[in-house]
């Protein structure tokens, strides 16, 4: 009876949060409370447990990047990186949009993606703008460049966020793992808008001065902060490169981070910490609770069985039935409670393969790995396909609307599909490459 | 005992009403005619039209910031710095773009808007002034209508007045 009610409260969630009709913070919050109301999972379960309960790597991971990033952004740095890197291609419109794509997806691998479109749709706006030009399609190849390059480090996109911390991954596994596959294919986007863009971009001479005239380095306004971010970013940056070396989980590493560039700013808490983006925050801890109660009630461990039969447990199908389930359902859905999903069902598997394992020697099963790898690449590419499909691309869609430049659902699609497709066909030949021909 | 004023001894009946969907252009023609005909120093106050609805209900009011408002590309807002980036010709982009608004796309909406009533005190006016940083407040009746406007100018008028004036305070 517990499994049926906490499917229903589970999958009632889903659908609401797929519809958009309440924010998707609420929703997880009320089934959060329904489900200990009812006492499917105890509140001890649901605060304190690492199988059932919420994830606090997770929530401070996120809430720590979320402090430095607040503060950052206050620099102007990325109107000025934007700006420098539009002259510096000289108003030639195709170099333009790689670099502006190019300067997104490096940006999305240490930020969150929504945070770098945030930053970047305006500032480009305002580029085209001054060459006369429609946005959309400029909008459009940095926000599929954001979710490709937050694919590239644990910190660059929450499913992976949610997936080291449940495989007990470091930074640099992700370095190892997806960086190279997240390079090749950044380079295979850059060429095919190369080719599809280079007859339809054109701008006159007069266009090409007004982005020239544009002074880039009036926008930082307050210098010494913006060196104090940058100190922060880069210590930050080399404690996520050490952190599996020394010890140190990554959402420490990012508190840490985070509280001395309080202590260096000198900014005040509460303007900073109002820009936290709690509802996420509470999305989150809902979501985990949710889930604890659908895994402790056995339902996760049936799907994980049913996947075994499905893949007759082999691990090349396994990793590609995750991998497309994850792109085609992140397409449609949220990937966040895709993934949130997906880890416990991975860690079922993998003990209804090794029942003898526990711990890292469970999840970091070698046989294991190429399924998270497959999970992250899933999940991180498959919201490039629509325009609801990732929380970035209905954030931008949000910007170009309110500037007066709608992004129909179709015009996305044309481009995002194809994107989409091919970065995990590329995904598909990486992972049996790396991990399953020799 | 003395009386204070009220917002009714303090407004000004004589108000211009703009219907919601009147372009960007008709509404700074209708501030430039008002402007021009008060340009004699009788009323020093920029002048603001009240925007209605077809059946004659507030909906809004634009003054020249709320033209601004209309003028300037609404992505500019969605970033803090971008104001600093600019080039020749942009300003006669703003204009040539913003004569395509509507009244209403600039307007401060009426939900955004404090308004008074007839019977309201001085006081209550300098509040609301002070609290929402508005320097005009739309009287209104019981039953909604607006029926008059009190503007900072006024306001100031009184103040200076009794300020000035001595022990003067009543009518």
């Amino acid at each position: 009876m517990e499994t049926i009610v906490a499917a229903a409260i589970f999958i009632v969630a889903y659908v609401i949060i797929a519809f958009e009709r309440i924010h998707k913070a609420i929703v997880a919050i009320a089934g959060a409370s329904l489900v200990l109301l009812l006492g499917i999972v105890s509140q001890e379960e649901a605060f304190f447990s690492t199988e059932t309960g919420i994830d606090y790597n997770v929530i401070f991971l996120l809430i720590g990047m979320m402090i430095i990033i607040n503060i950052t952004a206050r620099t102007g740095l990325f109107d000025w990186l934007a700006v420098r890197a539009a002259k510096s291609a000289l108003g030639d419109p195709l170099r333009i949009m790689i670099t502006l794509s190019l300067v997104t997806a490096v940006a999305s691998a240490f930020l969150d993606n929504v945070t770098t479109v945030l930053l970047i749709a305006p500032v480009s706006i305002l580029i085209t703008r001054a060459l006369d030009m429609d946005p959309v399609p400029f909008l459009v190849a940095e926000v599929l460049a954001s979710n490709i390059g937050g694919a590239a480090t644990l910190i660059g996109d929450p499913p992976n966020i949610m997936i080291a911390s449940k495989a007990q991954l470091t930074f640099m596994d992700f370095i190892l793992n997806m960086t190279p596959v997240i390079v090749v294919i950044m380079a295979l986007f850059l060429v095919a808008m190369h080719f599809y863009f280079r007859r339809r971009l054109s701008v006159t001479e007069e266009r090409r001065r007004n982005l020239m005239q544009m002074d880039e380095s009036e926008v930082i306004e307050d210098r010494p902060l913006l060196y104090k971010c940058l100190l922060v970013l880069g210590v930050t940056t080399v404690g996520f490169v050490i952190h599996g070396f020394v010890g140190l989980e990554p959402a420490t590493v990012a508190l840490a981070g985070a509280s001395l560039l309080f202590l260096i700013s000198g900014e005040h808490p509460r303007d900073i910490l109002r820009d936290i983006e709690w509802p996420t925050i509470f999305f989150f801890m809902g979501l985990f609770i949710m889930v604890g109660a659908v895994v402790k009630t056995g339902l996760i461990s049936d799907l994980s069985r049913l996947v075994l039969d499905i893949t007759s447990g082999n691990m090349w199908a396994t990793s590609m039935f995750v991998m497309w389930l994850s792109a085609v359902a992140s397409a449609i859905v949220d990937n966040i409670p895709f993934v949130a999903t997906m880890n416990p069902l991975i860690i079922d598997m993998a003990r209804e393969l090794w029942p003898d394992l526990s711990g890292t020697a469970l999840v970091q099963h070698p046989g294991l790995m190429p399924v998270w790898w497959s999970l992250a690449l899933g999940a991180c590419l498959g919201g490039n396909a629509t325009i609801v499909g990732a929380s970035a691309n209905v954030i931008v869609a949000g910007v170009s609307e309110r500037s007066g430049y709608p992004i129909t659902f179709k015009r996305f699609l044309i481009f995002g599909g194809p994107v989409m497709v091919g970065s995990v066909l590329v995904s598909t030949v990486y992972v049996w490459l790396r991990y399953f021909a020799f | 005992m003395k009386s204070e004023l009220k917002v009714c001894d303090l407004m000004r009946e004589e108000i211009t009403t703009i219907h919601l969907d009147a372009s960007i252009r008709e509404a700074v023609e209708e501030l430039s005619r008002l402007e021009q005909q008060t340009a004699a120093g009788a009323i020093p106050e920029a002048q603001s039209l009240l925007v209605v609805d077809e059946e004659g209900n507030l909906q809004g009011l634009i003054a020249m910031l709320d033209i601004l408002v209309g003028i300037e590309p609404s992505f500019l807002r969605e970033s803090e710095h971008l104001a600093q980036l600019s080039w020749d010709g942009l300003f006669e982009e703003m204009i040539a773009q913003a004569e395509k608004r509507t009244v209403a796309e600039a307007m401060t909406p009426v939900k955004q808007l404090e308004v008074v009533e007839p019977d309201d005190r001085l006081a209550t006016v300098i509040e609301l002034m002070v609290r929402e940083r508005q320097r005009r407040l739309p009287v209104v009746d019981e039953e909604g209508k607006v029926v008059g406007m009190v503007r900072l100018y006024d306001v100031f008028h009184e103040v200076a007045r009794v300020m000035l004036g001595g022990s003067g305070g009543g009518r």
